[in-house]
């Protein structure tokens, strides 16, 4: 992904806090240079799994038109399920080691959940840029080619205090580090052990 | 502070006003607890109907809830509001809301708008909610489609959050009644909430905020703004919360008012029972103190009675007192009988009523002898012993004692009625004389009365008792053991005798007083051997006034001791003018003799004049040993030690004679001139002289014949031996100028005489 860096290329770092300064992870971040996005290409096999009645990973970004993979590693069924716009579908009662695969075309966020078990909840952001990443336990994201110019950044999150959970803003040319904060709301149940 | 003109009432007034602050006091804090206790157990009624229904709001909000959960939880209806299927979205909203029975339900999605109902008024609340349920408060009151309503929430996860289901149920009359019939008391519910700054009543039965109510509010959750609130209001009526406790006021209110009234009663009736007898004691007191009797009734043996025993023991005490006091005041001590201040009140109140009275003025006769001689005691058994004869004899008559041997009877006669006062006189007379052994001697009492008639003699009771005293002093002139009336003559002359005794008084400042001298003409020697000093007094209206009306008065009032004093001085002065042969011869009155400082009266006589003791003759009557006394014959014995000559004049008229003539040497004896008037005629008589000249003979004396007249008197005298004679033969008394001449002469005329 990182490899097609061009020459004139810039490097940025993305650091995403909470208003106490601690580093937040799961937030999807997103650079649209104003020069035209760069398409993500297909480099892997996508998978989401469930295991202890978990997605994983809780947050995960595809490029569109990847297909992702549900495997089922519980004693379990489970019923995988979105309605989300960006893909809605639906993996009724499949059983362990059984796997489906879901292609997603549309650039977004989409939503993913069990019908049987409320707790168990996951994200996939389909990119629209080359540019996407999701932070880790720092909080931070490197992109080290990114195109000089002005650039637009999204940072999306599952508990982001806004509309669409998602805050943007506007990136001036060759800004080697920007620190974005944002406001979360309390997790629900199901992911409180992992907040 | 009030007073209290009786006990009784302050009593009265007073425990019953202590005992009506106690009972009101109690009974106001009775009935403060009533009505506290009242309001507290209405409060615990609404606290516990507060709790009930804030369990009835949970239970239903619960039951809002889990419906709206459910229905969140539902797949279909997750994916027909994520996939915003407004249809399959609306008929499972209402498909819910009949099952559920409850007014309304709709979705507030992530941005605020308001899906699945077919209220469009519901959509302007859908902002306010959203920010509710963005907060966290899924359940509370809320203005929904202009109605207050109670709503519930549950989100809305597919699976992230995608909104939130809501049902409302309406508050109204409905719910309100219900909650009130909950309650074991009548209390009216309501939901206030707040608008602006306005508190609006959304549900209740009635106004609840009246004044007299007691409220209870409890805050209900507001899903509305921020801030909008809303409140359960339950209320209860204070008239009717209170109406068991007024019931018990009132109860006590008549307990109390009861409870005054008996003490009140019961006070007046201890206060009257304690005060009663004390009111007696009271009245009984002014009783005595006003002069009357007063006795009170004992009853019991309490204090009380105690104290009204006593004081009918001091009453009768007093009286006794009373009695013993007024006997001394108008009793006689030694006798008993009324005294004079008891004995004018009578006499006064008798006057006053007109009775006509005779008033007896009775005097022991010779009663000062009887002190004299036998001592006081004696005298004082005497009165007491003539008072009871007194009284014996006047039975039923007023005596009384006025003092000394003086006592009175003040008789009740008829009108003119003067024999009767005779006939008690006489009886007085005659009783008293009754002998009587004092000490051992027989004593024959005898008393004089004088008496006076009213009204006639006296108006009043002094003029009556002057009278009385007039009539006395005469019944003891003509002698004693008489009674004499009263007649207006004596008046008369006790004026005169008053006159004159003021005459005399100036008579002697002023010098009215003369010496005459009458001559003795000594047989023997046949010459002039002496002159009697003769008092005159030249009174300046009634000329020469003789001595026989005004010696007694000067004896009688002490006048006769400056006089005689004069009267020995002028004597002795004059005597010494004659020859030394001749003496002066000077009456004295047995008052003098009585009186002291006779004796140095004479030795200053003698010596401012410088006549010789042997020169001066004293003249005394036998009276003065009538009240004689060892003191008498001492002075006698004395004057004559000094070398006076001593003479017993009018010799024979008196008692006994005799005796005296043996107990003092007399120089002379003048034989009264009574013996001589009838010498010549009386036969005996010449014998009587010749024994009176005997008996002087025999006893050394000298005798003097009295009231010569007539020659053959004369020459029987010289026969019967007489030293000298005294008469108008020789010569009528003579002023002192007239003595010079006449011894000049003497010799001539007494030969001739001879």
């Amino acid at each position: 992904m990182l490899s097609s860096a061009s020459a004139q290329a810039a490097p940025l770092l993305i650091r995403v806090v909470d208003p106490a300064g601690h580093p937040v992870r799961d937030a999807v971040v997103s650079v649209l240079p104003a020069s035209g996005a760069r398409p993500m290409r297909i480099t892997q096999r996508y998978q989401v799994s469930q295991r202890g009645l978990q997605f994983h990973p809780f947050v995960s970004v595809v490029p569109a038109g990847a297909e992702v993979s549900f495997p089922n590693f519980d004693p379990t069924k489970h019923h995988v399920y979105s309605f989300s716009q960006a893909r809605s579908f639906e993996l009724k009662l499949f059983a362990r080691d059984q796997s489906r695969t879901v292609r997603f075309d549309r650039p977004g966020v989409v939503a993913l959940g069990c019908n049987i078990h409320d707790r168990m909840s996951a994200f996939i952001a389909v990119a629209a840029s080359n540019w996407t990443a999701v932070t880790g336990p720092d909080g931070t994201i490197r992109f080290a080619d990114l195109p000089g110019g002005p650039a637009r950044l999204s940072v999306w999150h599952p508990y982001l205090r806004a509309p669409g959970n998602q805050v943007d803003q506007a990136l001036g040319p060759n800004v080697p580090a920007v620190k974005v904060m944002v406001r979360l709301r309390p997790p629900p149940m199901h992911a409180m052990a992992d907040y | 502070m009030l007073r209290f003109r009786s006990l009784s009432t302050r009593l009265t007034v007073q425990f019953a006003l202590l005992f009506a602050g106690a009972m009101l006091a109690v009974s106001l804090a009775l009935s403060s607890l009533i009505a506290n206790n009242a309001s507290q157990q209405v409060e615990r009624q609404l606290q516990s109907s507060g709790a009930v229904y804030e369990r009835l709001w949970q239970l239903r909000s619960g039951k809002l809830r889990d419906g709206a959960d459910l229905l969140a939880r539902d797949f279909g209806f997750r994916a027909a509001v994520a996939t915003r299927d407004e249809a399959t979205m609306r008929s499972a909203l209402d498909n819910a809301r009949a099952r559920l029975n409850v007014g309304s339900a709709f979705i507030v999605a992530l941005d605020g708008r308001v899906e699945g109902s077919a209220d469009p008024s519901i959509q302007r609340e859908g902002p306010g909610l959203w920010n509710a349920f963005d907060g966290g408060r899924l359940a509370g009151v809320a203005v929904v489609g202009g109605r207050v309503r109670q709503l519930a929430a549950a989100p809305v996860m597919a699976p992230n959050l995608i909104g939130w289901v809501v049902f409302a149920a309406d508050l109204d009359q409905r719910e309100m009644t219900s909650l009130e019939r909950l309650s074991a008391i009548p209390l009216h519910a309501d939901v206030l909430v707040r608008r602006g700054s306005v508190w609006q009543s959304v549900a209740g039965t009635s106004d609840p905020r009246r004044a007299d109510a007691i409220v209870l509010t409890k805050p209900l959750p507001s899903l509305g703004e921020q801030r909008d609130g809303s409140v359960l209001m339950l209320a209860y009526p204070k008239r009717l919360a209170l109406a068991s406790a007024r019931r018990l006021q009132w109860a006590l209110a008549l307990m109390t008012l009861l409870g005054l009234s008996l003490v009140a009663f019961a006070t007046w009736r201890a206060a009257g029972s304690i005060t009663r007898p004390l009111a007696r004691l009271d009245e009984a007191a002014g009783r005595l103190a006003r002069g009357e009797h007063a006795e009170l009734k004992v009853e019991g043996e309490d204090e009380l009675s105690r104290l009204a025993a006593g004081f009918n023991d001091m009453v009768v005490k007093i009286e006794e007192r009373e009695r013993r006091i007024a006997h001394l005041a108008f009793n006689d001590v030694l006798t008993g009988l009324p005294n004079r201040t008891m004995f004018h009140e009578h006499l006064g109140l008798r006057l006053r009523a007109g009775k006509p009275v005779a008033l007896h003025c009775l005097d022991l006769d010779q009663f000062k002898n009887v002190n004299d001689t036998m001592g006081h005691p004696a005298g004082d058994a005497l009165l007491v012993a003539v008072g009871e004869r007194i009284a014996a004899i006047c039975a039923g008559q007023f005596v009384a004692r006025l003092g000394g041997d003086e006592f009175v009877v003040v008789q009740d006669i008829g009108e003119n009625e003067r024999g009767g006062a005779d006939r008690l006189a006489e009886a007085l007379i005659r009783g008293i004389s009754e002998p009587i052994q004092l000490d051992g001697q027989m004593i024959v009492p005898s008393t004089s009365i004088g008496i006076a008639l009213a009204p006639t003699d006296g108006s009043n009771a002094g003029n009556l008792l002057k009278s009385a005293d007039l009539a006395l002093y005469r019944a003891k002139e003509a002698g004693r053991g008489t009674f004499a009336f009263f007649e207006e003559s004596l008046n008369e002359r006790a004026q005169q005798r008053r006159q004159m005794e003021n005459d005399l008084r100036i008579a002697l400042e002023r010098g009215e007083f003369e010496l005459f001298y009458q001559p003795l003409f000594d047989l023997e020697k046949d010459r002039i051997g002496s002159f009697e000093a003769l008092l005159r007094w030249n009174h300046p209206r009634r000329g020469l006034v003789s001595p026989v009306e005004f010696i007694p008065i000067a004896e009688e009032t002490g006048l006769i001791v400056p006089l005689g004093a004069w009267a020995l001085r002028q004597a002795c002065h004059e005597a010494t003018r004659w020859p030394d042969h001749v003496r002066v011869a000077v009456n004295v009155s047995s008052v003098q003799f009585h009186r002291p400082g006779l004796q140095e009266i004479i030795v200053q006589a003698l010596g401012q004049s410088g006549l010789a003791p042997e020169r001066l003759e004293i003249e005394i009557t036998e009276s003065i040993f009538l009240e004689g006394s060892e003191a008498t014959l001492k002075l006698l014995h004395t004057l004559r030690t000094l070398g006076i000559r001593i003479a017993l004049d009018d010799f024979g008229t008196g008692y006994s004679s005799l005796s005296y003539l043996q107990s003092f040497p007399f120089d002379k004896l003048k034989i009264d001139r009574s013996f001589i008037q009838n010498l010549l005629t009386r036969p005996g008589a010449s014998a009587v002289v010749r024994a009176i000249t005997d008996l002087a003979h025999a006893l050394g004396m000298e005798t003097t014949a009295e009231g010569v007249e007539e020659r053959g008197q004369l020459a029987e005298l010289r026969n019967q031996g007489c030293s000298s004679v005294q008469g108008f033969l020789f010569s009528k008394p003579m002023q002192a100028a007239e003595i010079i001449r006449l011894l000049d002469t003497a010799p001539a005329r007494s030969a001739s005489a001879a």
